[in-house]
């Protein structure tokens, strides 16, 4: 039998692995990937803790994750594209409009 | 006959579904009549149950599913049509069918009738649910639909700002009301654990005692929501702006129906007001006070419609008294015959406006001269049902029966004093109105006529006018009291004064309304009011009280708004520039005078040392993703962190 | 064997997402993830939770892999045009990061350590169904509306003739 903690090792070293993604790719849609990863290790948290306790709750928690996340996906890959044909770019670094623009010497 | 309940509100409810879902494939004119066949098969429906004996047998019920179930909270989709109900469905049913009727040919000239009749049918089928509703959840989703179609149907033209404006107004005005009794219903909730207005009403009694804090709270805020919806102060401002819709809605919604809904309200729930005196002698007091309000400020309008509005505001509060004095079956009837006399008034008055260019001004209207014979009696039938003229008319029966009612109460004379004063201004300025209207109109040869499918509505709701009052006669009349009579078993009997006095009481308010016509002649034949007096232009803008939430309100919450947003500005901008700024000026002044090394340097290096901060500050609004990214995963480390320790 | 199975299957979710760390293709990044969403579809499975299992095969590895595949086609994306092949220069900084993050969160998952048990019960789509359509119906409900939102907002965003 698999104990609780190594489930939730897996699930925390996911979680982590997801975020470097995030945090290290600039392409857009790598950062998307890095979210599915990221919401996958929270599902198998909950999964995991539901099946320790013998519990329905935590399938049901991982359900309602998976339509938050197909929700979140569906209007996020469309506003990629958007911002595809909007602007040309694909990666992060030149999507900077929302910068301070009193960057730089002070006038 | 129960099955079919559901037909009531469920037809204009498909009417409606249909016209917003197929109503592009329809042509305009097929548009107006199939949303008055679904209100004409849902006045079938209301006219069959009462063949089948519904207003003698026990209530009927219908319990179509149940609409949410958690836990042990089941809210259903339920109808009850005790007698209560069927007054209100046959109302609303009624002249809603009548209204719709007369709107085909008013609205024949509008190139958005899908609209028009979308949000009328929906209207119909809101309110109907709404009287129809068997607990408090379903009871607050008709609510909510006549509002939101209220508010469609007051900025229905929305390309004018003043007419969208008007259409936000009573939305937001009336969603303070929504808002208090949508608190009603959920601390009812947490008391009973249950909706159901069967249940809640017949078990208030045994868990509250008369008087308690929590009965007092749970009928004030029920109150709450009675005076925002049926335009009572302090939330009467919507009503009089209202009045930009078109002239079939102003009749339909803001007189007949939606505006009483508050009465109902007041009425279906009257055991949760009787464990409360106090708050039940306040909705007295309000509607006491209102009945002065709209009347003297109708009296001081030029505007046709919102003298119209002002009467309305008035007339519901003669409603409230009587719910407040606990003579509910009476505010009933007052409901049905001002249904009649308002609607025919609105949609005369919109016959009138329609006809002459869309001009409201009365007196320019009375310039214009001719307006048809019928439009004309029939605004003087529903004028004098306003004024409560004696014996002929529907409003002098349901008028002087509140009247009578009110002495009996706690401050009764008071009350009587007050709704006596009402009904001599009431005459006063509904006359006012007719007199300089319709009096220079001569029968002349380009007279215009009424087209067909406006004259049937006048006619009907003219004949109500007239006789709809003889079903109760005044107290002590050698005659019948049907409607008390068929009431008495919903309500507990009203105490009246001795009969002494109810004659006296009968006689005065018999004798006012001729006072108030008179009155109205010599004033117009004088030219008098509307010009002279300094106190008319406070009654014209409604005692102020769109000035005073103005300056109250709207004016500290925009300054408010542009306080947070200048806010922002400064101190996100500003504090960081200006510090650098001015050391910028202070470094300079300090090395084109006195040339010290070391202060130089030490002004230098502040001055860099602030350069270098502003420009880290800066950085981390750079607009880079993964930058926040990283901050956000650097502060949840560090919760983590903080909360590990 | 059941443990093999298991410490396997974590062992390619983990690994897989790894990969994308690494992958310059997009499309490879796109395979790497379907692999390690399969494997946690195994996971789950071995856990006791069939239903998610099924689940996560259809929705995540079906429907959302779609999505990204189809997306990666219309913006015609290759390698050549993806310049972080090589590692970033502050690639240190954030694995740090991430690392900790890691430590912090097994400290905490592990704070309370659970009693083992000994059995695995599995547990099967009827409870599953009962808790969802029970005491989580509302939730259902707000999940819905929440689907008819996305939906909504997706037609508005790639409807034609936008200005």
């Amino acid at each position: 039998m698999i104990p609780l903690t190594h489930s939730l090792i897996i699930a925390a070293l996911l979680f982590s692995l997801g975020l470097l993604i995030i945090l290290l790719r600039r392409e857009l849609l790598f950062i998307l990937m890095g979210l599915e990863v990221m919401f996958n290790g929270a599902a198998l948290t909950a999964v995991a803790a539901g099946q320790y306790w013998n519990n329905a709750d935590g399938q049901v928690l991982t359900i309602f994750l998976m339509v938050v996340t197909a929700a979140e996906l569906a209007v996020a890959l469309i506003l990629v594209w958007l911002a595809y044909e909007h602007f040309k770019v694909t990666q992060i670094d030149m999507l900077t409009q929302l910068k301070d623009d009193t960057r730089g010497e002070p006038p | 006959m129960s099955q079919f309940l559901w037909l009531i509100p469920g037809t204009p409810m498909l009417g409606a579904l249909i016209i917003a879902l197929l109503g592009g494939l329809l042509q305009r004119r097929h548009l107006a009549i199939m949303a008055t066949c679904a209100a004409a098969i849902a006045f079938l429906v209301v006219l069959l149950t009462w063949l089948a004996g519904a207003a003698t047998s026990q209530p009927l019920q219908q319990t179509l599913y149940t609409w949410i179930a958690v836990g042990d909270w089941n809210p259903t989709i339920g109808f009850i049509l005790d007698r209560l109900a069927l007054i209100m469905v046959s109302v609303v049913s009624g002249v809603g069918l009548l209204i719709h009727i007369y709107s085909i040919s008013f609205m024949a000239e509008d190139s958005d009738q899908r609209r028009y009749y979308f949000f009328l049918n929906l209207f119909l089928a809101g309110m109907l649910i709404l009287v129809l509703a068997d607990n408090l959840l379903l009871l607050y989703l008709g609510w909510e639909l006549v509002g939101l179609c209220s508010f469609a149907l007051i900025g229905f033209w929305y390309h004018e700002p003043m007419r969208a404006s008007a259409g936000r107004k009573a939305f937001i005005t009336t969603r303070i009301g929504d808002m208090s009794l949508a608190l009603g219903i959920f601390l009812l909730y947490s008391q009973f654990n249950d909706l159901s207005l069967s249940y809640l009403l017949a078990n208030a009694a045994a868990q509250w005692e008369a008087g308690s804090q929590l009965a007092i709270l749970t009928a004030l805020l029920i109150l709450g929501g009675a005076i925002g919806k049926s335009a009572q102060l302090p939330l009467q401002v919507w009503l009089p702006d209202a009045m930009a819709g078109p002239s079939p809605v102003s009749a339909l919604i803001h007189a007949a129906t939606m505006v009483t809904a508050g009465v109902y309200l007041i009425a279906r729930t009257y055991p949760l007001f009787e464990l409360a005196p106090h708050v039940q002698w306040s909705v007295a007091a309000i509607g006491a006070i209102t009945i002065i309000y709209g009347a003297s400020a109708a009296l001081a309008q030029n505007d046709f419609k919102r003298i119209l509005a002002y009467s309305t505001i008035s007339q519901v509060g003669y409603m409230f008294l009587a719910l407040g004095c606990g003579a509910y079956a009476l505010a009933l009837f007052h409901l049905v015959t001002h249904a009649f006399f308002k609607s025919l008034l609105f949609l005369a008055a919109g016959t009138v406006i329609h006809s002459s260019g869309n001009e409201h001004n009365i007196h320019n209207l009375g310039r214009l001269g001719n307006h048809s014979p019928l439009v004309r009696w029939s605004f003087l039938i529903g004028a004098a049902s306003l004024a409560g003229f004696p014996l002929i008319t529907a409003g002098f029966y349901s008028k002087e029966a509140i009247l009578t009612a009110t002495w009996s109460a706690p401050a009764g004379p008071l009350l009587w004093v007050f709704a006596a004063f009402g009904v001599l201004l009431t005459a006063v300025y509904i006359f006012r109105v007719y007199f300089l209207v319709f009096q220079g109109s001569q029968s002349s040869a380009s007279m215009p006529s009424v087209s067909g499918s406006m004259t049937w509505p006048l006619l009907i709701l003219a004949l109500f006018s007239l006789i709809g009052g003889f079903v109760e006669f005044p107290e002590g009349w050698p005659a019948p009291h049907l409607w008390s009579t068929w009431l008495e078993d919903e309500f507990k009997s009203v105490v009246l004064p001795p009969l002494a006095i109810a004659y006296s009481l009968q006689f005065i308010t018999s004798l006012l309304p001729l006072i108030g016509i008179v009155l109205a002649f010599v004033l117009v034949r004088r030219k008098q009011i509307g010009h002279s007096l300094p106190i008319i232009v406070f009654l014209r803008r409604g005692w102020g009280f769109d000035a005073l939430y103005q300056t109250m309100l709207i004016q500290p919450y925009f300054s408010l708004a542009r306080f947070l947003k200048n806010t922002d500005t400064l101190l996100v901008e500003g504090t960081l520039q200006k510090l650098t700024h001015a050391c910028l000026i202070f470094a300079t002044a300090c090395r084109s005078g006195v040339e010290h090394g070391v202060l130089d340097k030490s002004i230098n290096g502040l001055l860099a040392g602030l350069r270098f901060g502003y420009a880290r500050l800066s950085a981390t609004q750079n607009g880079l993703l993964t930058r926040y990214a990283l901050m956000i995963s650097a502060g949840a480390v560090f919760l983590l962190s903080y909360w590990l320790w | 064997m059941y443990e093999v199975i298991f410490y396997l299957t974590a062992a390619i979710a983990v690994l897989a997402a790894g990969a994308i760390l690494k992958v310059s293709h997009p499309v490879h990044a796109a395979l790497y993830l379907v692999i390690s969403l399969l494997a946690l579809a195994l996971i789950f499975f071995l856990l006791g939770a069939p239903l998610l299992a099924a689940l996560q095969v259809m929705i995540y590895a079906g429907a959302i892999m779609v999505l990204f595949l189809f997306l990666i086609m219309v913006m015609n994306l290759r390698s050549e045009r993806n310049q972080s092949l090589s590692l970033p220069s502050g690639w240190k900084g954030p694995a740090i990061l991430a690392l900790i993050l890691w430590l912090e969160l097994m400290l905490l998952l592990n704070r309370y350590p659970a009693e083992e048990t000994n059995e695995m019960t599995a547990i099967e789509p009827k409870a599953v169904g009962h808790a969802l359509f029970g005491p989580y119906l509302v939730l259902v409900e707000a999940a819905a509306v929440l689907l008819l939102a996305a939906l909504v907002a997706a037609l508005y965003l790639s409807r034609k003739g936008r200005s």
